[in-house]
C-alpha cells in the first residue's frame, strides 16, 4: 500500500500504545499529506497541548489555528463541543447558556456513556463536511486519537450512542457519525508502534480488537526504527578487536585512545542488541498481521521540531512539495 | 543522578526504600507508555524481598503486567507469582501477588456488596444505563481501581498494595475519580434527574426550575425518552446506595493523604512525558498528597570523549576496522545528541520538582519481562 491510498480517505486516525510516538507520527503524515498537495487538519484530542509544542506554537484550543502551509491545527474539546452541538443542531442558545453555568456539561460529559468520545469525533464529522464554494476545506484531517487501551471504545462510541438513543436526532447524528467512522474508504485508522515487545504485542492484539469491533486498521507505523549499523561488530568482539581498530585509527590519524576505543565497543554492543531485538519484533509483526509497515527513523537529534518532522514525513514517500498540487478553493 | 544527595537530603534511593519498608499504599502514576507497570511491579518485587506481604494491583486492559511477570494471564483475582524471592522479616515471609482490574466485574461486584436486596442488585444490573456506564464510561477504570484499593487495604490481608494507575487521558482522571463521584452524588443535577421517575406525569413541571426542566425536556427530545427513563431509573435504584459511594470515596481519598500512602511518579526523558510528570507532581502538592520519588525510564547516558574531527574520518574508509569503527564514532554521537535532550529535559524536571528526588532507570538493552529483569531495574531504583 502507498501512502497515496492512506491519505485518499477524509479521515485518519492514528492510536498506538502510549509512548510510541503517536502525535509525533500523526504530525509526520499530516505534513506528509500536506506534502502531496492536500489541505490538512491535524487535530487532537486528549488536551495535552502536544501539537503546539512539536510545532512550537502558542497552545491552542478548540478553534483552528495555522500550524505551516495548508496545515491546520486544533485540539477538540467536548465541552466545547457540547455547547457548539446544542447550538447548531438545536438552536438552543439559552439552554446552553443556563448549561454553561451548571454543572451540566461537566455531568453530561463525564457521566453519560461515551458521551465525550461522540461530541469529539462528532466536531469532526462537522469539520469534515464543512464546505466553501462547494468544495471540501481539509482535504484531509488527521487525528492523534486515544492510545490503544481506550482506541475501541472511543471509535465505538457513535455506535454505543446510536443504540442507546433509539430514536431523535442523537440517534441520527450518531448514526451519521458512525457511518463515517465505519466507512473503510472515508475513515482510515493507522497503529503506531515501537519495535518492541510489548508494543508489537499490544498492536497485534489492537488490530484483533478493532477488527472484532467491526472496524480494520489500515496500516502499521513502526516508529524509533534504528538505522542498520554495525553487522560487521561481532558479538563477543574481543581485545583483538578492539587492538585491530586501535591500529585502524591510527592508521587513519585519528586521536583515539585504547580507553575510547572500549567505551565505543561497550557502546556499539549494546546498540548490536536493541539492533537485534528489533529485527526479532519486526519479524513477529510481520508474522502477526497483512497490514503495511511504514518505518519511520528513531531521531537522534538534541531536540525534535519542523526539520525533524520533515524528515519523518519524507518516510512516507510522498511527493516532493509542489508536485501535483491541488487547489482547494 | 544515581546516589546524588542535594542539599543534605537523603538520596531518592534511600526514600524510596524507606516506602517499601514502612508503607502501605504506593501509587504509580504517570502519562501512558513510560513503564509504569514495570516500575510498580519492581517496586512490589523488592518490598515482598524485604518480607512484606505485598501485592500489585494493575489496571491495564493490554495485560503488560503479565507480560512483566512472565505470567501466562492474570484475573482479577489476586495470584501468587512465581520465582520471588521472598524474605522473612520481623516474624513474617514475604509474599508477592498480583491482579489485574476487572473493571465491569468489580462493578457490579461493589453493587452486589452493597445494595439492600438482591432484587435491588439486579435491577441495577439488568439497567441498560448501568450496562454502558460499567464497561465504557471514562473515569469508571479509574473510580474501579480506587474501590478495589479500597477493598484490599480495608481487607488488611496485605503489609503493602502496590497500585498501578489505568492509562488515563490525563492524570487528573485518576485523582479526581473518587472526589468527582462524591460531588457527582451530591449534585443537584443528580436529584433534577431523579425527580421524573418519581412523581407522576403532570405535576413534576411543577416542580422544576425552568433550567432543569428545559434541559430534561430538551434532553428528552434529542435521546427519545427511553434513554431519560432509562437513566432516571438507574439514579433511582441507586437510592439509599449514595452514602456507601461517599463513604468509600472519602475514605480512599483520606488514604492517598495518609502518611501511609506514597506516590511514585513515572515517566520517561521524553518532553511530553516529563512535563505531565510535573504537572501530576504539582496536582499532588495541591491536594497534599505524599509524592516521594520520581521514576525516569529508559534514560539514554554517553560517557563525554573526545572525538576526532569529520574531516579526518574519511580516511577510515580504506579498511573493514576503519569503517566499522567510523559505524562506531556515528553510533557514539548519536546517541550523544539524545542524551544531551535528555539531560536537559531531566533538568528542567528537577528544577521544578523542588525537592522530589528524580531517580532514572537507563534504557536496558532488553524488555523487561521477567523477575530478573525487574530486579535489575531495582538496582537502579534502590542502590
Amino acid at each position: 500500500m502507498a501512502a497515496e491510498s492512506l491519505f485518499d480517505g477524509r479521515l485518519i486516525i492514528v492510536s498506538g500504545k502510549g509512548g510510541t510516538g503517536k502525535t509525533t507520527v500523526a504530525a509526520a503524515i499530516a505534513l506528509a499529506a500536506v506534502r502531496s498537495g492536500r489541505r490538512v487538519l491535524l487535530a487532537e484530542v486528549e488536551g495535552r497541548g502536544g501539537l503546539a509544542r512539536l510545532f512550537s506554537t502558542r497552545p491552542f484550543g478548540h478553534g483552528e489555528v495555522a500550524l505551516a502551509t495548508d496545515l491546520m491545527g486544533i485540539a477538540v474539546e467536548p465541552d466545547e463541543a457540547m455547547l457548539e452541538y446544542l447550538h447548531l443542531f438545536h438552536g438552543m442558545r439559552r439552554i446552553s447558556r443556563v448549561l454553561a453555568h451548571s454543572r451540566a456539561v461537566e455531568f453530561a460529559t463525564t457521566v453519560a456513556p461515551g458521551l465525550r468520545d461522540i461530541l469529539v469525533i462528532g466536531k469532526l464529522k462537522q469539520v469534515e463536511g464543512r464546505r466553501e464554494n462547494g468544495v471540501p476545506v481539509y482535504d484531509l484531517i488527521v487525528l492523534d486519537a486515544p492510545p490503544t487501551g481506550r482506541i475501541v471504545p472511543f471509535l465505538s462510541a457513535p455506535r454505543a450512542a446510536s443504540e442507546l438513543a433509539r430514536l431523535g436526532p442523537i440517534h441520527s447524528q450518531a448514526e451519521a457519525v458512525r457511518r463515517l467512522v465505519e466507512d473503510t474508504n472515508k475513515t482510515k485508522v493507522v497503529l503506531t508502534t515501537l519495535l518492541e515487545e510489548m508494543c508489537v504485542s499490544e498492536t497485534l492484539e489492537t488490530t484483533e480488537k478493532l477488527r472484532a469491533a467491526g472496524m480494520t486498521a489500515v496500516a502499521v507505523v513502526a516508529n524509533g526504527v534504528y538505522p542498520r549499523r554495525l553487522e560487521a561488530l561481532r558479538r563477543n568482539a574481543s581485545a583483538s578487536a578492539a587492538e585491530d581498530l586501535l591500529a585502524a585509527a591510527r592508521q587513519a590519524g585519528l586521536s583515539l585512545d585504547r580507553e575510547g576505543v572500549e567505551e565505543l565497543l561497550a557502546e556499539g554492543k549494546i546498540q548490536r542488541g536493541r539492533l537485534a531485538l528489533q529485527r526479532s519484533q519486526s519479524r513477529v509483526l510481520a508474522e502477526g498481521t497483512d497490514l503495511p509497515v511504514f518505518e519511520l527513523p528513531f531521531v537522534f537529534a538534541e531536540r525534535i521540531g519542523p526539520v525533524e518532522l520533515e524528515g519523518l514525513a519524507a518516510a512516507f514517500g510522498a511527493r516532493p512539495a509542489g508536485a501535483g498540487r491541488r487547489s482547494s478553493k | 543522578m544515581s546516589g546524588r544527595r542535594r542539599g543534605g537530603k537523603t538520596a531518592p534511593e534511600q526514600v524510596l526504600g524507606e516506602c517499601v519498608r514502612s508503607r502501605e499504599v504506593i501509587v504509580c502514576c504517570g502519562a501512558g507508555g513510560v513503564g509504569k507497570t514495570t516500575s510498580a511491579a519492581a517496586i512490589a518485587l523488592r518490598a515482598s524481598e524485604e518480607g512484606r506481604r505485598t501485592i500489585v494491583l494493575t489496571i491495564d486492559p493490554a495485560r503488560r503486567l503479565a507480560q512483566s511477570l512472565g505470567l501466562a494471564g492474570i484475573d482479577d483475582t489476586a495470584r501468587p507469582v512465581p520465582g520471588t524471592r521472598c524474605r522473612r522479616s520481623g516474624g513474617r515471609t514475604g509474599e508477592l501477588h498480583a491482579m489485574m482490574l476487572d473493571m465491569k466485574r468489580t462493578f457490579d461486584e461493589v453493587i452486589r456488596a452493597n445494595a439492600d436486596s438482591p432484587a435491588r442488585a439486579s435491577r441495577i444490573l439488568s439497567n441498560p444505563f448501568y450496562q454502558s456506564l460499567s464497561s465504557t464510561l471514562a473515569g469508571t477504570q479509574e473510580y474501579m481501581a480506587m474501590e478495589k484499593l479500597h477493598e484490599l487495604h480495608a481487607s488488611a490481608r496485605w503489609d503493602l498494595i502496590v497500585v498501578d494507575t489505568p492509562p488515563t487521558r490525563s492524570a487528573l482522571d485518576f485523582l479526581d475519580a473518587p472526589r468527582r463521584l462524591t460531588d457527582f452524588l451530591e449534585g443537584r443535577l443528580l436529584k433534577t434527574l431523579l425527580l421524573p421517575a418519581q412523581l407522576a406525569g403532570k405535576t413534576y413541571a411543577r416542580v422544576f426550575s425552568l433550567g432543569a426542566n428545559a434541559f430534561l425536556r430538551a434532553a428528552g427530545r434529542m435521546t427519545g425518552s427511553e434513554l431519560i427513563s432509562d437513566v432516571a431509573e438507574f439514579f433511582q435504584a441507586f437510592e439509599g446506595m449514595y452514602d456507601g459511594f461517599k463513604r468509600r470515596a472519602r475514605e480512599v481519598y483520606e488514604l492517598l493523604q495518609a502518611p501511609a500512602t506514597a506516590f511514585v511518579v513515572v515517566s520517561s526523558p521524553e518532553e511530553a512525558a516529563m512535563h505531565e510528570a510535573e504537572y501530576f507532581a504539582g496536582r499532588l502538592a495541591e491536594e497534599r498528597m505524599p509524592l516521594e520519588a520520581v521514576v525516569v525510564n529508559r534514560v539514554h547516558r554517553v560517557p563525554a570523549m573526545e572525538l576526532p574531527d569529520r574531516a579526518s574520518l574519511s580516511a577510515l574508509r580504506a579498511s573493514a576496522e576503519g569503517r566499522l569503527l567510523a559505524e562506531l564514532l556515528a553510533n557514539h554521537e548519536d546517541w550523544s545528541r539524545v542524551a544531551r535532550r535528555e539531560e536537559k529535559v531531566i533538568g528542567e524536571a528537577l528544577a521544578t520538582l523542588a525537592g522530589t528526588g528524580i531517580l532514572c532507570v537507563p534504557h536496558l538493552p532488553g524488555d523487561v519481562h521477567d523477575l530478573d529483569g525487574l530486579r535489575l531495574v531495582n538496582q537502579f531504583l534502590f542502590g
